[in-house]
């Protein structure tokens, strides 16, 4: 049934990412799950439609899929990025006392990582006067903007700094 | 037609939130904004539920499945895009840097490392209170049961996507 097929589309999509991030070092796990899982979406539509005709089973597989895959990605990309994570994986070693968990966790890693990432995604780029936002960057800072007046949430980690040179001083 | 029942509520539901609710304090916080789309899949899944038993055919199931799925996009595209406006760290570092100015000094860095610092802090108590973490008789924190199947089944995801590098 359509459920099946959506289940083993999704199964099989997982695979080839998980085969192809390891065989193509460069690219980004989200970019590579989105392009092989969009292409193994377009096959089961058409697989469904095939075996179903236009009834409401293809939709409903397409639909399935589509939330599995989404999933997917929020669950990984939240567990690849997440303090909370971090924090249970070094708690997972040994029980540590509130105090140690700065120098187990040091903050200055978590930064160096997020500007490795931002790096690699050309969000940000390094030059003789600091760190600055590439074009793209500048895009998702723009798009982030309008979330936050849309949401009404500005980022409460950013919220109450002043703006300007001397702003982080 | 469910599924356009379905899209006109889901409508309805984010028209209220950016409309009315966007400022209320009950929906200021994770708990609230997860509660808000909680409620909202409950009654979705219970009235199309109801009608799929009333209507009895097989198509109404797949109908169902389809409204609950779509329910299902809806909600984690909404909460995502909130979290990331609220608080992603890889955003406030480029908005900082979007500021320009200080963005070479060392005190870029210091602000930061405390927003690292703070975001540790909330974290932790964070997974305190949801009882992934407990504090043992000497005053350190250790993991319960909860705490290590999370990171098990954490680990695996890492493993999928061949993450070495993560928090």
């Amino acid at each position: 049934m359509w459920l099946t097929l959506s289940a083993v589309a999704f199964m099989t999509s997982v695979v080839v990412h998980a085969v192809a991030v390891r065989l193509l070092k460069r690219a980004g796990a989200v970019a590579a799950f989105v392009a092989f899982g969009a292409g193994r979406g377009v096959a089961l539509i058409g697989y469904c439609a095939v075996v179903y005709g236009l009834t409401p089973a293809v939709l409903a597989a397409t639909l399935t899929y589509a939330f599995l895959c989404e999933l997917y990605i929020f669950l990984f990309t939240l567990v690849g990025n997440s303090v909370s994570f971090g924090l249970l994986t070094k708690l997972a070693r040994h029980p540590l006392k509130p105090a140690d968990i700065a120098r187990f966790y040091r903050a200055e890693a978590m930064i160096a990582r997020r500007f490795e990432q931002l790096e690699r995604g050309n969000l940000i780029t390094a030059g003789p006067a600091g760190f600055g936002l590439t074009a793209r960057g500048e895009g998702i800072v723009r798009v982030f903007s309008l979330l936050h007046a849309m949401f009404r949430r500005p980022n409460q980690w950013v919220s109450g700094m002043s703006c300007g040179g001397d702003d982080a001083s | 037609m469910p599924l356009l029942i379905c899209l006109a509520f889901l409508l309805a539901h984010a028209g209220l939130y950016f409309a009315v609710l966007r400022d209320s304090a009950a929906l200021a916080s994770e708990k609230g904004i997860f509660l808000y789309h909680f409620i909202s899949a409950v009654l979705v899944t219970g009235g199309f539920g109801v009608w799929a038993v009333v209507y009895g055919g097989a198509d109404a199931w797949t109908w169902l499945a389809c409204v609950v799925m779509l329910h299902g996009l809806y909600s984690l595209s909404f909460l995502e895009l909130w979290a990331l406006a609220d608080d992603s760290y890889s955003l406030a570092i480029l908005e900082i840097i979007g500021r320009g100015g200080a963005a070479a000094a060392p005190a870029l860095m210091q602000r930061l490392e405390e927003i690292g610092m703070s975001k540790q802090a909330s974290r932790l108590d964070a997974l305190r209170t949801i009882g992934l973490v407990r504090e043992a008789g000497d005053g350190s924190l250790a993991l319960t049961p909860a705490g290590r199947t999370a990171v098990v089944l954490g680990r695996a995801l890492l493993f999928l996507v061949d993450a070495r590098k993560y928090g």
